[in-house]
């Protein structure tokens, strides 16, 4: 878990470290210099593997990765059950679910 | 959406039986015969809000006589033949000068006097209408002169909705049109029924005439702020509505760098017989952090004579096609469909509308050389959409659907299938998708199905950096183009001689229960169709180009243009230049789903911000950063932005279920990042690193999206939303705050929410939900 932990943050500081090398840094494209902050190095997500549920998180004000691959396995896993199973779409109402955050 | 032609008489009975019950219910409504609780009552609606699925109402009731829904009937064509009427070029605007008199925050605009109009000024008449005692002083000289109660413009009162940085952008030219009945006679072909007053409802020009079609075109220039006043003279009783539509109207000009007054998406509808003054200030986005001197000349605008005014900002954020549509809030829908759109034209340095003057700024995109800027010989605007009509050959909408609407016929500037006029040599062509839910996937083709090349230049109105071939693209053809995204190309007709013929296609099908575009036939295969597609007329050919040795000029009427004036335009390989992507400030993470249990109704008073239809549910919801879902509410911010200038990166993510969104963020274009997580789903080259504000998020692959975003210059109360109307009013919409504005006014904080009524706008504090705003401590 620590390690899978750690993987991941560290998967996500190559991003954001990709990101900034291959472009110019904020202030190339505006006049004044914009502070970066990236919240997901700040706060390592703790949802690996597990049963979880977006309503019992605490309100975030900025998106992880993880979060975002959470959002899009769960939309999958809706339009799965619709084709499979014919059932409607459960979007806000958090069926139980396992997040993979390595898929 | 709609059944076979093929379909049995006796099938085609029951789907006509189905509407024509759903229209009682409607008008039964309107008089106030049944309520909302008898609906339910009755098991007519299902507790999720949906159209009971029983024979005789819903659509989508499992018919008797087959296994497939049962849709509305086929829309009579009273043997209109397509591409038999020419294509009416939109009504072009004539702007009115402006004078100014008075200084400071009391400079008003004044129209000529022999208009008899009011001088435009910084705050509402509204405030004047409050200052003078409201409905409590009957002589009143503010008060509606049609219903004599409430104020005589619907702009709320006060600074909060003062026009923002009113002496830095103070109009200089304006426009007087109003929102209003169609005019007797008109129609969409020849050979259909001419409209009734109440089937559109349209712009006319000036205060007092009807409304027109085709929809008006606004020339803007940067450097030269507008001043629009619109009228609205609908109905004053709700149900005089020809069966859809509501009269109360706010116009959203369509991502144009306005202050949230004058977006119109701020919970600021207004009634018959008040007008509400726009201020379309032309300013350049970054003007306060790039080229805040207004040194760079590409940074400009046209000034009448051949030369350039500069203006402060970045010239890559210039923009050029966008349109301006109703935005009343849980009726927009219906609302746009019956008319209530324009299209603008934004004119820059760069993309001046002139194809021979040479200045080193002007990129010289064919468009003319008759004017000095926005010349439209050859470049044209193009509306397309789909319509549906009743058999009596009425404008038809089905106001119980939740899910989409799709027509059966287009219409190209509200013309059936026209044909248009060309000579052989290069056009643009500005291409809005004004579907209320249909996807479009067009391509051109010769009267053989071969694929008759082009180039992309501009996406929602900025301009690419090199423009694209069309060989660059799936299969010849833009790609799925969803309702309110414009894209522009540039046709050369030159390889054409004089009779021959071109057409343009859309080759996708839609799926049959709305959810988005089912399978593309091959541009080849869709060509052929000259009538439509059977399952599905709107596929297939839809407008045809005529080359021909001679047209009239659309800018000055008598001078005749021929083939052998040669083309002076270019198609530049670069155009602009590319933003780039930084690391951001934050990132936010947006879900737009289907949960079937929106909460856009008070749970106590079971009304809505603003007022909905009384049976009205809401399946469709938003979250951000993983939060709650919620749909629409006026007075609940949902996302807010803390000050300008931070640099964003923003991932739209679909909820799933198959359904497929083209979602809009006001005010601001991002530049598209990716598609799928870390960008592992393929993006299309009109896409890549391109600005846009609309997105589409596909139902395949990761169905996401990642743009980077900034705010700045304006602030106030905007939103975001799908652009499927149908979702939008369903409430698949949230208000995003912009604490934006210049440092100290009121638009540095959080606005109050205008609910507007028709004795006056009174003012709510707003929620605020905590995973939307990043001043909240971590």
């Amino acid at each position: 878990m620590k390690l899978a932990s750690t993987l991941r943050t560290s998967m996500i500081a190559l991003v954001v470290a990709g990101c900034a090398m291959a472009a110019p840094s904020a202030s190339a494209q505006t006049s004044t210099t914009t502070t970066t902050t990236t919240t997901a190095a700040k706060k390592p997500p703790d949802s690996g593997g597990i049963l979880s549920s977006a309503s019992q998180k605490p309100p975030s004000t900025t998106a992880t990765r993880d979060m975002i691959n959470e959002a899009i396995q769960r939309s999958k896993m809706r339009s799965d059950r619709l084709r499979v199973e014919g059932k409607l779409e459960r979007f806000g109402s958090e069926d139980p679910f396992a997040f993979n955050p390595a898929q | 959406m709609y059944i076979s032609s093929k379909a049995s008489r006796i099938r085609q009975r029951e789907a006509q039986r189905a509407r024509d019950n759903r229209a009682e219910i409607v008008k039964a409504r309107s008089a106030g015969q049944i309520t909302r609780r008898d609906l339910y009552k009755w098991g007519i609606f299902t507790l999720a809000g949906t159209l009971a699925l029983k024979n005789g109402l819903s659509p989508f009731a499992k018919s008797a006589f087959a296994e497939v829904p049962t849709g509305t009937p086929r829309s009579p064509l009273f043997d209109a033949v397509r591409f038999t009427q020419p294509m009416p070029r939109l009504a072009l605007q004539t702007p009115i000068p402006l004078t100014q008199t008075g200084v400071g925050l009391n400079a008003v605009a004044n129209f000529p006097a022999a208009l008899g109009e009011r001088a435009a000024k910084r705050l509402s008449y509204h405030t004047d209408f409050t200052d003078a005692g409201g409905n409590g002083n009957p002589d009143n000289p503010f008060l509606n002169p049609v219903t004599g109660r409430g104020p005589i413009e619907g702009r709320p009162p006060g600074e909060v909705f003062a026009h923002q940085r009113w002496n830095e952008f103070f109009p200089k030219v304006g426009y007087v049109m109003s929102i209003g009945q169609i005019a007797p006679g008109t129609r969409f072909d020849p050979h259909f029924p001419a409209l009734n007053a109440n089937a559109v409802w349209t712009y006319g020009k000036g205060r007092f005439q009807q409304g027109q079609l085709p929809p008006m075109l606004i020339k803007g220039r940067y450097g030269e702020p507008i001043l629009t006043r619109i009228y609205q003279n609908l109905p004053v009783l709700r149900g005089q509505n020809g069966g859809f539509g509501l009269n109360e109207t706010q116009l959203h000009f369509h991502n144009a760098h306005n202050g949230a007054e004058s977006d119109g998406a701020a919970n600021v509808h207004h009634f018959p017989g008040t007008f509400y003054d726009y201020r379309w200030s032309t300013t350049l986005a970054r003007r306060d952090k790039i080229n805040t001197q207004a040194t760079d000349r590409r940074a400009s605008g046209p000034d009448g004579n051949g030369g350039l005014v500069n203006v402060a900002g970045d010239f890559r954020e210039l923009q050029g096609t966008m349109w301006a549509h109703d935005h009343r809030f849980f009726f927009t829908a219906e609302d746009v469909y019956k008319g209530n759109l324009m299209m603008i034209n934004y004119y820059s340095g760069p993309d001046r509308g002139n194809e021979v003057l040479n200045d080193g700024v002007n990129l010289r995109l064919p468009s003319g050389r008759l004017l000095d800027s926005g010349n439209t010989d050859f470049d044209v605007n193009l509306i397309i959409s789909d319509g549906a009509l009743d058999p009596a050959g009425q404008y038809f909408f089905d106001i119980f659907t939740t899910d989409g609407f799709l027509g059966d016929f287009p219409l190209v500037n509200f013309a059936y299938a026209p044909f248009m006029e060309v000579l052989p040599r290069k056009y643009r062509f500005r291409i809005l998708n004004a579907c209320m839910s249909r996807f479009f996937q067009l391509g051109l083709a010769d009267e053989a199905g071969n694929t008759v090349p082009f180039q992309f230049i501009a996406n929602d109105g900025n301009l690419v950096v090199n423009p694209i071939p069309n060989t660059a693209l799936d299969g010849g053809t833009l790609d799925h183009q969803g309702t309110a995204e414009r894209y522009d190309i540039v046709v050369d007709f030159s390889a054409f001689r004089p009779g021959a013929k071109v057409r343009l296609v859309n080759r996708v099908t839609m799926r049959d229960d709305g959810r988005g575009p089912a399978s593309s036939l091959t541009l080849r295969q869709a060509a052929s169709l000259l009538n439509g597609l059977g399952s599905d007329p709107v596929v297939g050919p839809v407008l045809e180009f005529r080359v021909v040795n001679q047209v009239m000029s659309n800018d000055v009427p008598g001078v005749i243009l021929r083939a052998g004036d040669g083309d002076p335009s270019v198609v530049p390989p670069v155009l602009t230049e590319q933003i780039p992507v930084v690391a951001p400030v934050r990132t936010r993470l947006v879900e737009w789903g289907r949960s079937g249990n929106g909460d856009s109704r008070d749970p106590k008073t079971g009304q809505c911000t603003p007022d909905c239809p009384e049976t009205a549910q809401f399946p469709w919801t938003v979250k951000v950063n993983g939060a709650a879902a919620h749909s629409m509410n006026a007075n609940r911010i949902q996302l807010l932005v803390p000050k300008p200038g931070e640099i964003e990166h923003w991932t739209y993510v679909n909820g799933g279920g198959g359904w497929d969104h083209p979602i809009h963020l006001h005010f601001e274009e991002g530049v598209t990042l990716f598609r799928g997580l870390d960008g592992r789903d393929p993006i299309p080259a009109t896409e890549k690193l391109v600005r846009k504000d609309v997105w589409r998020l596909r139902s395949t692959g990761d169905r996401s999206v990642t743009f980077q975003i900034q705010f700045g210059e304006y602030g106030g109360s905007y939103v975001n939303h799908c652009h499927n109307t149908v979702h939008e009013d369903f409430a698949l919409l949230m208000r995003i705050q912009l604490l934006t504005g210049v440092a100290g006014s009121p638009q540095a904080a959080v606005t109050p929410t205008p609910n507007p009524t028709p004795d006056g706008v009174v003012f709510t504090t707003p929620e605020i939900l905590p995973e939307g705003d990043p001043r909240m401590p971590a």
